[in-house]
């Protein structure tokens, strides 16, 4: 239901990947002495792997450029760090007006994902469900997690879902929804009656 | 559509990598703050830190075929190889795809006599959640005669499950669990039905 940066994730994955590797293959080339063989003037198997090294700190320049380096790498981590927080992208305000110099017309989405979730919790079978609204007045996109008791009949939750709570919300917008997407969960938790509860054995039957 | 409204969210996601992408994060940051801060203490007092002289005093005294040397090649490959793998192999679905007839709404504008337009204009995704799977196999199992516990795992393609019986022979136990909840997901809608496989011990 939410948005993850798995993309995001895998890109710089590979990214970061690449160059380790790229580094470690360089780096085994270099002490099996193929590199130097292969490539004049490259470091050889016998060099140290930093020779000069006080001379790089010494630099006039080189606490700017090592606070440059600090700031973007900074940077980069703390984005890809927010980027793992999953993104609700719910809708804005919905505006209904076919012409605002007659008036205007909005509406909370949230207002609207409540009634369907609350009518969905009616359904038979049903636990509990989240209900999210995103895009715009003319192209909504509706998502749902619904819970259904692990007893209960799937097919006619979705069936009822489909026929009676999204065409509601269809006549409550006036526009087909853009997109429709139901996850279902299940749960040993009882949900609301009709719904494939068990019942006990125990009773008596009168006939 | 309109460009400014990001797409919708995926309902059937493969892993997100979110733990190593969060390790790598946090390293970066840790990184990029050590070097922040080790140029400001330059600045200011007109001297390295410790901790930028002593890995480069380390690196200057080691020798590229060296233990070290090597150790620290292998290293950067195994973790380059770790993160490459981490960003290219899909990964399990979260769902499995559920079977779903799309719903004509009469009365809509544009109906005309067809019957209704379609309430749903773009594509229509019904899923159902692995662990849902799961608990729907496990809890068919309850109902099944001479089970007496049962759990159930689910990939995207495969359910397992693992039942005990207070039966000594767990073959028909075995045919009857795999056949009901093979019916059960098929009559969930399930689209293509999950390989259903179970292991059956008795109770000791």
């Amino acid at each position: 239901m939410r948005h993850h940066s798995g993309r995001a994730n895998r890109t710089w994955l590979i990214i970061l990947g690449i160059l380790f590797l790229a580094a470690g293959v360089a780096a085994v080339l270099i002490a099996a002495g193929t590199l130097e063989r292969l490539i004049g003037g490259s470091p050889g198997r016998s060099d140290r792997v930093l020779s000069g090294g006080q001379g790089l700190l010494s630099g006039e320049y080189a606490p700017w450029g090592m606070l440059l380096a600090g700031v973007i790498l900074g940077i980069l981590g703390l984005w890809w760090l927010l980027a793992q927080i999953p993104r609700a992208r719910a809708a804005g305000t919905f505006r209904l007006q076919e012409d605002p110099a007659h008036g205007v017309t909005v509406c909370d989405p949230q207002v609207l994902a409540s009634a369907v979730s609350h009518e969905t919790e009616q359904l038979p079978g049903v636990v509990g469900s989240t209900v999210r609204l995103r895009g715009t007045a003319d192209e909504p996109d509706l998502a749902m997690k619904v819970t259904v008791n692990s007893d209960a009949d799937v097919q006619g939750v979705i069936a009822r879902i489909q026929q009676e709570v999204v065409p509601h919300l269809v006549s409550a917008l006036e526009v087909p929804l853009n997109t429709f997407g139901l996850e279902i969960d299940a749960s040993s938790k009882a949900g609301a009656p009709g719904g494939g509860a068990t019942v006990s054995s125990r009773g008596t039957v009168v006939y | 559509m309109n460009p400014k409204v990001p797409p919708p969210v995926s309902m059937r996601r493969r892993p997100s990598r979110s733990v190593p992408a969060t390790i790598s994060a946090v390293l970066m940051l840790a990184v990029g703050v050590g070097l922040v801060w080790a140029a400001v203490v330059r600045l200011v007092q007109g001297s390295w830190p410790v901790f930028v002289t002593e890995p480069l005093r380390w690196l200057a005294e080691t020798g590229w075929d060296s233990t070290r040397g090597w150790t620290g090649a292998v290293v950067l490959l195994l973790i380059g190889l770790v993160l490459l793998l981490c960003g290219m192999i899909p990964g399990d679905f979260s769902a499995l795809p559920l079977r779903a007839k799309p719903v004509n709404m009469p009365g809509m504008p544009g109906a005309g006599e067809s019957g209704g337009v379609p309430s749903v204009r773009g594509g229509e995704t019904v899923v159902m959640s692995r662990r849902a799977v799961a608990r729907l196999a496990a809890s068919t199992c309850d109902h099944i005669d001479g089970v007496a516990s049962a759990s159930a795992t689910a990939s995207s393609r495969k359910v397992h499950l693992d039942v005990t019986t207070a039966l000594h022979g767990t073959s028909d136990v075995q045919h009857w669990v795999v056949d009901g909840v093979r019916s059960r997901l098929a009559a969930t809608g399930l689209d293509p039905v999950p390989e259903v496989t179970a292991s059956v011990r008795t109770r000791d």
